[in-house]
């Protein structure tokens, strides 16, 4: 079992506040991330969960039990830190074996625990290496196995492969899905990139500038942000002046259906891969611009479209426009998220 | 590192500069004439009138003789023993002190250097100066025992307990701790600092106590300079010679106390085995320092930094 809830949980270095008022709740095994850029305090959550950091006020209770006055040590939790911190006059064996050792487990039993968690994590064949002969990958599993073996009620991992390269990450990604699987152990995961984070998890909640904005499946807080901010962080970052009347977002040359309460000033934002470009059509009403920038990414391009109104960004699998051509932009309805413009930071 | 057949690129140059072994030797050459003249050539004079080889006093033949006189003395073991006792101790307390002293002080190292320019006052002032000032303190009429009088603790000098040339050697031992406590701190500070929270907070996340963070992190990274650092200090204190010829009794004498009494006796006989004594002293440190080196050595390989 595994259940973590914070409820208005706010953190404080000195004077400045890094967490306000967070109320989070993890089910039991779950694995949510908690999603920010950096600074935005994901990390002092974490280890105020692990109990290396008194919080200012608010509690943290794990499985329903109040967990705020009891020491990290004491806490069912174990951090796996960016780091891997692993203990460099151990070996790879003693190093997974640590926590046990402390916890006073030893025999058989323990043994049987240590060696599941190095079949888990792949690290059989390495029980005697020293750790830094190492990679920087294995390195990053022996501390998880050494987290793990613990059997914690909530895994705490504070950006844990941020210092390894793209391929490792993906597979350390596989390999947290499949440990989480097999272990049933609930993860509170702390990253800073998205697609990490969508990856990874079941739920997102994303922390901007100490305060949680959202949470949510990953393709909820994606798809259907809840604020202007929150948008911009996913990259959406087309914002579209106009106001909302009657139900409708009325913008230059754009008029989109909306819940939301009538106000003179309003944004409309879209993803850049969600804007459609056609040739320009004399006399057509569709707005139009002209392309002034091209920017390969990859397996897909950014083009800057300027029109009357501003630029508009607009991302494109291999594009066929070239620089100065004019064309008409399309924004679909469905595409538009609409938010009173007081919300803009 | 390339792989011979996998790729076609123009060879490495090694980056840095490059030094040939003729001007490596040329450049050390001034360092290592010093030393091998000072210490070298002082061994291998020692070693010949250890051996009885002082042509200038008459002795021109070499024999094992001294040597043996030396090593068959029954005091050879007292004297060895009070040395052994002086250096280990101290090393031990200085230790242990400065493990203690190191433990508090980091934090306030990682945020001051102050802390550092403190440390290396003491490291200034010369063994003698403190020998002298703990035997103006310590002595039966030193300022201690007087100050002891003025207040009414103590009837007179006589009653004052003996700690300078004393039989546990306290004196010697309060000098050595004194001068040595900042300089393991000081190594130890370096370790502590370099190794930062992170792993205690590793350590407590994975259910470590205070104690055991203590004795299952802490202690096991600093041990190799804690051990480097000490066996230096032990290395010292077992050939300095000043500390104990103030501070120490006449009898049982310790070793270099010993080869200098007998390397500065009248009877020219004497000189051999005082110089068969510093010897003795010489190997023992000789081992001291090779056994640091290899502890450090040891502890780098382990990735600790040192």
């Amino acid at each position: 079992m595994g259940r973590l809830e914070l409820r208005e949980l706010t953190i404080r270095y000195g004077a400045k506040t890094v967490i306000s008022e967070l109320n989070l709740q993890l089910q039991d095994g779950e694995i949510l991330s908690l999603l920010g850029p950096s600074g935005a305090g994901k990390s002092t959550v974490l280890k105020a969960v692990a109990g290396l950091l008194p919080p200012f006020s608010g509690s943290i209770a794990i499985n329903g039990q109040p967990a705020d006055h009891l020491p990290a040590e004491r806490r069912d939790t174990v951090l796996i830190f960016q780091k891997p911190l692993l203990f460099p006059f151990l070996n790879v064996g003693q190093n997974i074996a640590f926590g046990l050792r402390m916890t006073g487990h030893r025999g058989a039993a323990a043994r049987q625990r240590i060696e599941r968690m190095i079949a888990i994590t792949g690290l059989q064949g390495l029980e005697l290496r020293r750790v830094h002969q190492l990679s920087g990958g294995q390195q990053q599993r022996v501390a998880l196995a050494r987290g793990l073996v613990l059997e914690p009620s909530i895994l705490l991992l504070d950006e844990p492969f941020s210092s390894l390269d793209a391929e490792l990450r993906e597979q350390m990604r596989e390999l947290i899905r499949t440990i989480q699987q097999q272990t049933k152990t609930t993860m509170l995961f702390v990253t800073h990139d998205q697609s990490e984070a969508f990856g990874v998890s079941d739920r997102v909640a994303l922390l901007l500038d100490g305060r949680l904005r959202q949470t949510g499946p990953p393709e909820q807080v994606f798809y259907r942000p809840a604020d202007v901010d929150v948008a911009r962080f996913f990259g959406c970052n087309n914002v579209l002046p106009g106001s909302i009347r009657d139900g409708y977002f009325h913008g230059a040359r754009v008029r989109v259906p909306t819940e939301r309460a009538d106000c003179n000033e309003a944004v409309a934002m879209i993803r850049p891969e969600d804007v459609r470009l056609y040739p320009a059509v004399p006399g057509s009403d569709r707005p139009t611009g002209r392309i002034s920038g091209i920017r390969f990414q990859g397996a897909m391009s950014r083009l800057t479209v300027t029109t009357e109104d501003g630029p508009v960004s607009v991302l494109s699998i291999r594009p066929h426009w070239h620089l100065g051509e004019l064309v008409g932009l399309e924004f679909p309805a469905d595409r538009l998220h609409v938010f009173p413009a007081g919300q803009e930071k | 590192m390339l792989h011979p057949g996998t790729s076609s690129t123009p060879a490495v140059r090694p980056t840095g500069r490059t030094t040939t072994a003729g001007t490596l030797c040329l450049l050390l050459g001034p360092a290592l004439a010093v030393v091998l003249v000072l210490f070298a050539g002082g061994l291998v004079l020692g070693m010949l009138q250890a051996g009885g080889y002082v042509p200038g006093r008459g002795l021109s033949s070499l024999t094992v003789e001294h040597v043996g006189n030396v090593l068959l003395d029954s005091e050879l073991l007292r004297s060895f023993g009070l040395t052994f006792y002086i250096s280990a101790t101290s090393t031990l307390i200085a230790c242990l002190v400065s493990v203690l002293l190191a433990m508090a002080l980091v934090r306030l190292a990682g945020r001051s250097r102050t802390i550092y320019f403190l440390l290396q006052l003491p490291l200034t002032v010369p063994h003698l100066v403190i020998a002298i000032s703990v035997l103006l303190l310590l002595s039966p009429s030193g300022l201690i025992a007087r100050l002891g009088v003025t207040v009414g603790l103590i009837d007179g000098a006589s009653s004052f307990p003996l700690l300078v040339n004393d039989p546990l050697g306290i004196g010697i031992l309060a000098v050595y701790v004194w001068k040595e406590i900042p300089f393991i701190t000081f190594m130890l500070l370096a370790v502590l600092k370099n190794m930062g929270t992170e792993l205690l907070e590793a350590g407590a996340t994975l259910k470590a106590t205070r104690r055991q963070r203590f004795f299952h992190i802490t202690l096991p990274i600093i041990a190799p300079a804690l051990g480097a650092s000490g066996l230096i200090v032990f290395a010292f204190t077992f050939g300095a010679f000043e500390v104990p010829y103030l501070l120490g009794r006449t009898h049982p004498l310790l070793l270099p106390v010993w080869a200098y009494r007998n390397y500065s006796d009248i009877d020219l006989l004497s000189r051999p085995e005082g110089i068969a004594i510093g010897l003795l002293i010489t190997v023992i440190i000789i081992v001291s320092i090779v056994l640091s080196h290899l502890l450090l050595g040891f502890a780098r390989k382990r990735g600790i930094t040192v």
